[in-house]
Parts: C-alpha cells; sequence; structure tokens
C-alpha cells in the first residue's frame, strides 16, 4: 500500500520538462495582444521547466516610442526591426538539435503579419511581406502555440497599470482592432496544435494549483485547436 | 490602417453579452466541446469569450445512446442573434455532425440560448432559446460562470439551477472525462 502510494506521487512529480519531453513538445510559443500575459507565461514555463526564453524584447525596439508617438510616420521602421529581430532568434531556434533544452518564445513569428496589415499603409505592406516571404522559409514550427485571450477592457486596464511610458497613448480602437486581427489569424490557424486560453480572470502566480492544472493541459499531446478549461481533477 | 492614438469607442455595432450551450455525445465528447469553444472565441465579431466547467448529464428523454458532455460560453459580441445562429451552424457541420434520429447521437451541439435583450420568435431561430430553463445543462454552467447572471423572465441563473434541483443530476467533469470529487 505504502509503496502504491509512494509511486503514484513520483508519477505525479514527474516534472513539467519531462512531460513536455515524453509528448515531443520541444517548442512552445505564447501568443495574444498586448496585456494578455505572453511573456508572464513564458517567464512562468521557463521557470518550470529551465527552458530557453526567446522573448520579443518590445521595449529594445529604438523606434517604438516613435510609432506610438506618430503610428503613420513610424510604424514601417518599427515592423521592419520586429521582422529582423525576430528572424535572428528564429534561425537560432532552427539550429537546435535533439539535445537541446526545451524553447519557449512569447511570440509567433508568423503572428507579425498581423501588427503589420493593422498599421502599415498599402505600398509598405507590399514590401514587408515581400520580405516576410523571403525570410518564413527558415521558420520552424512550435509544437504548441498557447494564445492568450483577454477581453480588451481588461487589456487595457492592464496596459495603463504597467505605465510603460511609450503605451500611454494606446487606444480603444487599436487594442480591440488588435484583438480582431488576432482572433481572425487563430481561427485560421493549422500549422500547430493551439490551446486557447482566456487570462481575464486566471492568475497562475496566486495559486500553485492553477498553474499545475495548466502545466498538465499543457503537456497533453493533442491536435487541432483547443480550448483551456481548468480540470477539477485534483479537487479533494 | 487602424485608427491611431486618439481614444474613444470603436466604430460599429456595440459589444452585446450572448449565452451560447455546447454539447457532444459522440466519440471524445470533451475534445469536441472544448474545440467547438476555441471556435467560437476566435470567431470574427467575438470581442472576448468565457466557458464554463464541462459537465456530464444522464441524456434526457429516450434514445440517446451515451451521456452528453455540455458546458455554456458567456461572450461579448456584435454579432447579432442570425449571425451568431449562421456561426454556430458552421462549427456544426465542419465538425461532421452527426444528427442521428434513432440513436440522438451528436458530435456537437452548438446552441443559441440568450442574446442580449433580443427575443425572436421565426422558423429557425427562437430566442431566449425555448426549453433552456428546464435544462440543468444550461443553468448549471452559466450558474458556475456568473451566479447572479439575469434570467429573461426574472430571477438569476443560481436561483433557477437551485430551482429545478441539479444535485446528482449534473456531475462537473474535468477536460479528460473524468468526474471532479466535488460535484453536485
Amino acid at each position: 500500500m505504502t509503496s502504491n502510494i509512494i509511486l503514484t506521487t513520483v508519477r505525479c512529480m514527474e516534472d513539467l520538462s519531462s512531460r513536455l519531453d515524453g509528448s515531443s513538445i520541444r517548442y512552445i510559443a505564447v501568443e495574444g495582444n498586448i496585456g494578455a500575459g505572453k511573456t508572464t507565461v513564458a517567464r512562468l514555463l521557463a521557470g518550470e521547466t529551465g527552458a530557453r526564453l526567446f522573448l520579443e524584447e518590445v521595449d529594445d525596439n529604438p523606434f517604438i516610442e516613435r510609432f506610438y508617438g506618430d503610428m503613420g510616420g513610424y510604424a514601417f521602421q518599427a515592423q521592419i526591426f520586429f521582422l529582423l529581430n525576430r528572424y535572428r532568434q528564429q534561425t537560432e531556434i532552427a539550429q537546435q538539435d535533439l539535445f537541446t533544452d526545451l524553447m519557449i518564445a512569447d511570440y509567433l513569428f508568423a503572428k507579425d503579419r498581423i501588427y503589420a496589415h493593422a498599421v502599415l499603409g498599402d505600398d509598405e505592406l507590399v514590401l514587408y511581406n515581400r520580405m516576410h516571404s523571403l525570410l518564413e522559409g527558415r521558420i520552424v514550427k512550435p509544437d504548441l502555440v498557447i494564445y492568450l485571450q483577454a477581453d480588451p477592457e481588461v487589456l487595457l486596464q492592464r496596459i495603463g497599470k504597467r505605465g510603460r511610458s511609450f503605451e500611454k497613448n494606446i487606444s480603444d480602437e487599436y487594442i480591440s482592432g488588435l484583438n480582431e486581427a488576432f482572433n481572425h489569424f487563430f481561427f485560421h490557424y493549422d500549422e500547430s496544435p493551439l490551446l486557447i486560453v482566456n487570462t481575464d480572470r486566471l492568475d497562475f502566480t496566486a495559486n500553485r494549483d492553477y498553474l499545475d492544472d495548466f502545466f498538465s493541459r499543457i503537456s497533453e499531446k493533442f491536435e487541432g485547436t483547443q480550448y483551456y478549461v481548468p480540470s477539477w481533477e485534483n479537487d479533494l | 490602417m487602424l485608427p491611431s492614438s486618439s481614444s474613444g469607442k470603436p466604430d460599429g455595432p456595440a459589444a452585446g453579452r450572448a449565452v451560447i450551450s455546447l454539447g457532444s455525445n459522440v466519440e471524445e465528447r470533451e475534445r469536441y466541446v472544448l474545440s467547438a469553444a476555441a471556435r467560437i472565441a476566435s470567431s470574427e465579431g467575438i470581442v472576448s469569450a468565457r466557458l464554463s466547467s464541462l459537465y456530464e448529464t444522464g441524456p434526457v428523454g429516450e434514445g440517446y445512446s451515451r451521456p452528453f458532455v455540455n458546458a455554456v460560453m458567456i461572450v461579448r459580441t456584435t454579432l447579432d442573434p442570425r449571425s451568431l445562429l449562421t456561426l454556430g451552424q458552421r462549427l456544426e457541420r465542419e465538425a461532421g455532425r452527426v444528427r442521428e434520429e434513432g440513436t440522438g447521437d451528436r458530435t456537437i451541439d452548438v446552441d443559441l440560448i440568450l442574446c442580449g435583450e433580443s427575443r425572436i420568435d421565426e422558423a429557425d431561430l427562437t430566442i431566449p432559446h425555448p426549453r433552456f430553463m428546464e435544462r440543468l445543462f444550461v443553468l448549471v454552467p452559466l450558474a458556475e460562470m456568473e451566479p447572479g447572471f439575469p434570467l429573461p423572465g426574472g430571477g438569476s441563473a443560481a436561483e433557477a439551477a437551485e430551482a429545478e434541483n441539479a444535485a446528482g443530476k449534473v456531475a462537473r467533469i474535468s477536460s479528460r472525462g473524468r468526474i471532479s470529487r466535488k460535484s453536485l
């Protein structure tokens, strides 16, 4: 009896890293609108597994502040900076082999197009798409994409709260427009298994049980697109 | 190009709330429900979406071969009832909807329950859904997400669920189909 309990406990405690490995999940991309929690979730996953973390580094984009001040004037520069930065990271990801650690990114290379379509004028978009297509061939598909959704009202509150200077002019329409664009993108997305997670009320940092349930869910292999609903298997 | 940094309400129809019921009793039932939920959540015109826990109900009426897994979504949407109906029908078609009259098996049922304050009584669309007040598999998940959800004709979702005496009739389950020990 005691040995059964010990065995069960050991199995439950098998770490996330091993479980993901067991499901052949080696590269996870977290996506979502501004303020949805991509970087938070990516960091949580990396912290739990020791994975290599690839972050968008929006703050490092020298054009981002000017872009939010004058979207028409600096959209193209900002987008091209992101495109090349992300491409550089992606080629690094593509070079990994069987012995590499798990990789987590807080963006999906393909989604770059969403912002481009949202912020670039027609001529700029033609040029951008040409560059994107040239680079796209080297991109590795994630084994799992996690799409974080939140109500635009919640996103705006979070953006206001975190108070990044360059984000202070973000409007309702911009966030709502991006929300639609993200939805449109993921409604048609079928390149990798996709888990949609609503983060309106979800606070993984508040309760370890919520986090464990989420880890359980993402380490199960599945096909197509699924909505994340917290499980209740560990109810006492 | 999206509008720049002026603030203000977006143009177009204001977002209202709708309640959608999902159900499946074929094969991997949980998978069909969670897949339909994901499609709805990312649909055009859906501003935000919430999904309840999954519940298993003994099938209502004779002839059903397996218990259903059900869940309810509350969505904020700019879509009108007819557009939501079209979306639901599309999802049912995409899932290769099985509608066996003999067994009553359903690959995926997507039912529009409520859409804001709308009241519609047409051949192919009745809003509010005519039978939802008797359906624990709608009331219980709805009450779970929002106990005070106001129902047409008065009362809240929690009150209605309690009045229908849910205990023992509807069991909360995990996404892997296991029954919660904290079931009603």
